[in-house]
């Protein structure tokens, strides 16, 4: 029996993914900073981990291997690429001359978004599995740590992965969207990369100047870096994540309460955790861009039935 | 009863902009290809050639009225099976090498893969391309890819093929290949064959039937057989003694159509068949002229398409 033809295009997708190229690009572009910042660590000795236990050197690293995860890992890179590499599958096809032949053949063109989106995800599914695994794995042996420490690691690598593949969902499938209407991909891509820019940096920088303007105004409706990090708590939440990353989390995403001051008085330390601005529920923030990205996915496909290809 | 059309049009129409800045490029074409013919789709450039061949392949909507492939209505998966579609500039994933790419189009089609692997190294042997079964796209010449582009459209062997324009941008041996490829398919293989060129003498070569289309209105829908004839019928060709004279009364006789002067010779459409033939000889009496030559000429399909280009009133 021959295959279903959503799979001949994806799997032809996935192969172009896997170019050498692409993937030794993606690996880079993850692994550079989580890697330099460990040999800094260790070059630095900023941890002391020789003077913890084991238990001590896992919650460290789990604490900042979340926030790594959500910076960098799960985070800017992961949105850039989906962004880069969905914002071409119809237009970039188109530009090609490739869509003429293709959309001749006795193939839905919804089958050939799907078939290309699912491609997408099946490479982030393997290539983010790749990469969480092999993080925690060279921050406990460049600094030179007990397999316990990396077992324990281990523990974040699901909910992490599972949020990567969400921030990948949400932003491949815009993207995609805008690949069936636009004709111009790299058009589609500088305003794409422009406005995700302007809303991670511009959210977090109104946020956290005039916060007064960000509540009053409900700017945390539009700010996606809000609902991601409200995501990231859902995935993360069981994590128990330390005050300190809260701070930055809370910094980048203003999900954490970070106004007024955040020692105890009475005790002068921090609270075991910052307090949320729950705006939205986590389910909220998560069912409202998968709604999005579902929306614009099926609009994007219902524009493709119709474009004309020339 | 009646063999129904492998292609039928009606009404068929594209146009492209709203209000002033509207286009039709496609105005009303009816077209019928009955099966085993290859008809030639002829017209200029601009004509509406291409626009038509992108409707019919499912890649445009039409503006309005319909068409049908094998009964399926264009643009379904149904009428897609059905045919081969190879375009004017192919363009491939210049990456792959001309067999992968042969599969991965085959699979589409709906073979599976073993089948669709054999058939590209069939298909590729068949267009005298096995040496670069396993060569990038990339590294092919011009006329390289115009055959890919027919291996393409023959993958799951179409009973079909919708050419357009095949032979432009090829140079003579690569022209006279994909013409002889046409014939081989249509004779060998039965698959019925809608070509469109601007190139007239190819296709004269190979059609049975053809339409001409200008400025996307239809000009004439006929086989190539009975077009010559009518056409060449009535055109004459004439040498006399004073040919400008005769030129001169010839253009005043009133079954004489067309009338002019080419290579010193006069050339002749009349409108209807003997009349010229019969008052000849009186007029070359009567005006002191001395016969040199007089024949009937058989005409090429290129110059059909002149004449019918150039005077919309004549109906085949």
């Amino acid at each position: 029996m021959s295959k279903p033809k959503i799979l001949v295009i994806a799997l032809k997708t996935l192969e172009d993914f896997f170019s050498l190229k692409t993937t030794v690009f993606y690996l880079i572009a993850m692994l550079i900073v989580p890697v330099l910042f460990s040999l800094i660590l260790r070059s630095q000795n900023a941890m002391n981990f020789s003077n913890m236990t084991l238990e001590m050197q896992a919650i460290i690293l789990t604490n900042l291997f979340l926030v790594f995860s959500f910076l960098w890992i799960s985070g800017l890179p992961l949105v850039l690429f989906s962004i880069i590499k969905c914002s071409g599958f119809i237009s970039g096809e188109d530009n090609k001359g490739t869509l003429l032949i293709l959309v001749s053949k006795p193939v839905k063109r919804s089958e050939i978004i799907l078939g290309k989106f699912l491609a997408f995800l099946l490479y982030i599914a393997i290539m983010q599995a790749a990469i969480l695994l092999v993080v925690p794995y060279i921050w406990t042996l460049i600094n030179g740590l007990d397999l316990y420490v990396f077992g324990k690691l281990l523990g974040a690598v699901i909910p992490v992965y599972l949020y990567s593949l969400f921030v990948a969902i949400i932003f491949g499938s815009i993207a995609t969207a805008l690949s069936s209407i636009s004709r111009n991909t790299v058009r589609t891509v500088i305003v794409l990369v422009f406005v995700t820019i302007l809303i991670f940096f511009g959210c977090a920088l109104i946020r956290n100047n005039i916060g007064q303007v960000y509540g009053n105004y409900g700017l945390y409706n539009f700010d996606i870096n809000y609902h991601l990090g409200n995501a990231f708590n859902y995935f993360t939440g069981d994590l128990k994540m330390a005050p300190t990353m809260q701070v930055v989390l809370g910094t980048f995403s203003g999900t954490y309460r970070l106004s007024g001051s955040l020692v105890d008085p009475d005790q002068a330390i921090m609270p075991p955790s910052l307090p949320e601005y729950n705006y939205f529920s986590s389910t909220y923030s998560i069912v409202l861009w998968l709604a999005i990205a579902i929306g614009l996915m099926l609009f994007g496909i219902a524009f493709f039935e119709k474009r004309p290809i020339y | 009863m009646p063999e129904s059309p492998v292609i039928e049009t009606r009404n068929l129409t594209k146009a492209f902009g709203i209000g002033k800045n509207k286009v039709v490029a496609v105005d009303r074409i009816n077209i019928k290809v009955m099966k085993g013919q290859i008809h030639g789709f002829l017209g200029p450039n601009g004509a509406g050639k291409s626009t038509t061949i992108k409707m019919l392949v499912g890649a445009l909507m039409p503006s309005s009225g319909e068409a049908y492939i094998m009964n399926n209505k264009i643009g379904s998966n149904a009428s897609k099976q059905v045919f081969g579609y190879a375009p004017e500039r192919p363009c491939f994933y210049d990456d792959m090498v001309s067999v992968e790419y042969l599969t991965y189009i085959g699979q589409l089609c709906g073979l599976r893969k073993s089948e669709a692997r054999s058939r590209a190294r069939e298909l590729l042997k068949w267009l005298d391309l096995s040496d670069s079964t396993e060569r990038k796209i990339k590294y092919f010449s011009a006329g390289m890819k115009q055959k890919l582009g027919l291996a393409q459209a023959l993958i799951h062997e179409p009973e079909l093929l919708i050419l357009d324009e095949p032979t432009a941008n090829l140079d003579p041996i690569g022209r006279a290949s994909i013409i002889e490829k046409i014939r081989q398919l249509a004779k060998e293989k039965k698959v019925t064959i809608f070509v469109s060129s601007h190139i007239l003498a190819e296709i004269e070569k190979v059609a049975d039937t053809v339409t001409i289309i200008d400025k996307g209105k239809m000009l004439l829908e006929s086989d190539v057989k009975s077009l010559k004839q009518h056409f060449a019928g009535h055109h004459y060709i004439i040498s006399c003694s004073n040919n400008n004279s005769l030129l001169k009364i010839l253009k005043a006789r009133p079954y004489v159509s067309k009338c002019w002067m080419e290579q010193d010779q006069v050339n002749v459409i009349a409108s209807k068949e003997g009349e010229l033939q019969e008052e000849l000889p009186q007029i070359l009496i009567k005006n002191k002229l001395i016969l040199e030559s007089f024949g009937k000429i058989s005409l090429s399909l290129e110059s059909i398409f002149m004449e019918v280009v150039t005077d919309k009133n004549v109906k085949a």
